[in-house]
């Protein structure tokens, strides 16, 4: 079920609070940065953890999205979701962003056409 | 008693000289970096446009929020239909690192007007970060300097940044069916997750991020996304106890808005 805007709204607002607070806390209160450093051991793992988890989800739910009962039709939804994100994978880690967006968009755009 | 003329004005030319060359430094520095935002803003703007959320509320994200990789996580969440707790829960998560730039620049704004302090925390962005240490480390700590290079690259890539986003929801509209723009948000992500996989903590908590909140999602839909990096977090800490110290740079900075 879509969310009402105003709950839209007032999740972003939320977010925008919640990111300055995150940005701003050790320069308004420098006295609290021996928390940053206790927090430290969990926050590394945090963006691969979630970027992966996230882009795990957003995968499961396009392929979701379409019929996959045979195994023609999984095939059909599932090679070019992963030849997509597969290269995307291996173009961000060689040339960052830019070349993950097109080398992703690309894989998935030829996975396509072949299956 | 004044100070002579030509002191004065020797002083005035240098700082002149110096508030243009902070913000021209600024400026060099950014516009590669702004080179590799426009294509991912515009990729978030298309998924704004793609998905059921509204395109103002999306739109007005892009300055309130100013982080590519949270706007994209929270645009992707909304589109799916997610609880709103799990859409702030993971937006955060994701912008966890904020925390350690925070830290780590805290001794930068030592002594700035009160005014800077409140309001540039809000340009810190993994690319501002990244080229504030760059400069060295005189510049930085000059105060007027790091002050005049902070507001020029932070703004530069905030104005490219709405630009960019403006155009992907603008775009969005008029792009033909055929294009796989769908596609644009999980390529982009994962673009955001190429880098940060540096060592084997990071790789384990990707991983175990990954299969944990797919084989989560039938019991808990979109919340399975909040356990996977929870289930992620932890692998990391427990790789990390058998990897060696300098494995583990989950805050990356490489490009994004």
């Amino acid at each position: 079920m879509d969310m009402p805007v105003w709950q839209q709204f007032a999740a972003i607002a939320v977010i925008a609070l919640g990111t300055y607070a995150m940005r701003a806390v050790f320069i308004v209160i420098p006295a609290a940065r021996g928390v940053a450093a206790s927090l430290d051991r969990w926050l590394v793992h945090a963006r691969p953890a979630i970027l992966a988890a996230l882009v795990a989800s957003v995968l499961a739910g396009t392929a979701e999205a379409e019929a996959t009962a045979t195994f023609e039709a999984a095939l059909r939804v599932w090679a070019p979701l992963l030849v997509g994100t597969a290269l995307a994978l291996g173009a961000g880690l060689r040339w960052g962003l830019l070349g993950a967006l097109i080398a992703g968009m690309a894989g998935y755009v030829a996975a396509g056409l072949v299956v | 008693m004044g100070r002579p003329e030509s002191s004065a004005s020797a002083e005035s030319t240098a700082r002149a000289s110096s508030i243009v060359g902070a913000a021209g430094a600024a400026l060099r520095d950014a516009v590669p970096v702004a080179i590799s935002v426009l294509p991912f803003g515009i990729a978030v703007g298309a998924a704004i446009s793609e998905t059921a959320m509204s395109n103002l509320v999306g739109w007005v994200a892009t300055p309130l929020v100013f982080a590519g990789s949270a706007h994209l996580a929270a645009v992707t969440l909304l589109g799916e239909g997610a609880a709103w707790i799990a859409v702030v829960v993971a937006t955060l998560v994701v912008n966890a690192r904020m925390l350690i730039y925070s830290a780590a620049l805290s001794p930068l704004f030592r002594g700035q007007p009160r005014w800077f302090r409140w309001a540039a925390p809000h340009l810190i962005l993994d690319e501002t970060f990244a080229l504030v240490f760059a400069r060295r480390p005189e510049e930085r700590g000059d105060r007027r300097w790091f002050r005049r290079y902070l507001v020029a690259s932070g703004g530069f890539l905030g104005v490219v940044w709405l630009v960019a986003v403006t155009a992907g929801v603008l775009a969005g509209h008029v792009i033909p069916e055929s294009w796989p723009v769908e596609f644009a948000a999980p390529a982009a992500l994962t673009g955001l997750l190429a880098p940060a996989l540096r060592g084997r903590p990071a790789v384990a908590a990707a991983i175990v991020g990954a299969a944990a909140a797919v084989a989560l999602r039938p019991l808990m839909d979109t919340g399975s996304i909040i356990a996977g990096a929870g289930f992620g977090m932890l692998a990391g800490i427990v790789a990390a106890r058998f990897s060696p110290p300098t494995d583990a740079t989950g805050a990356s900075s490489e490009s994004e808005g």
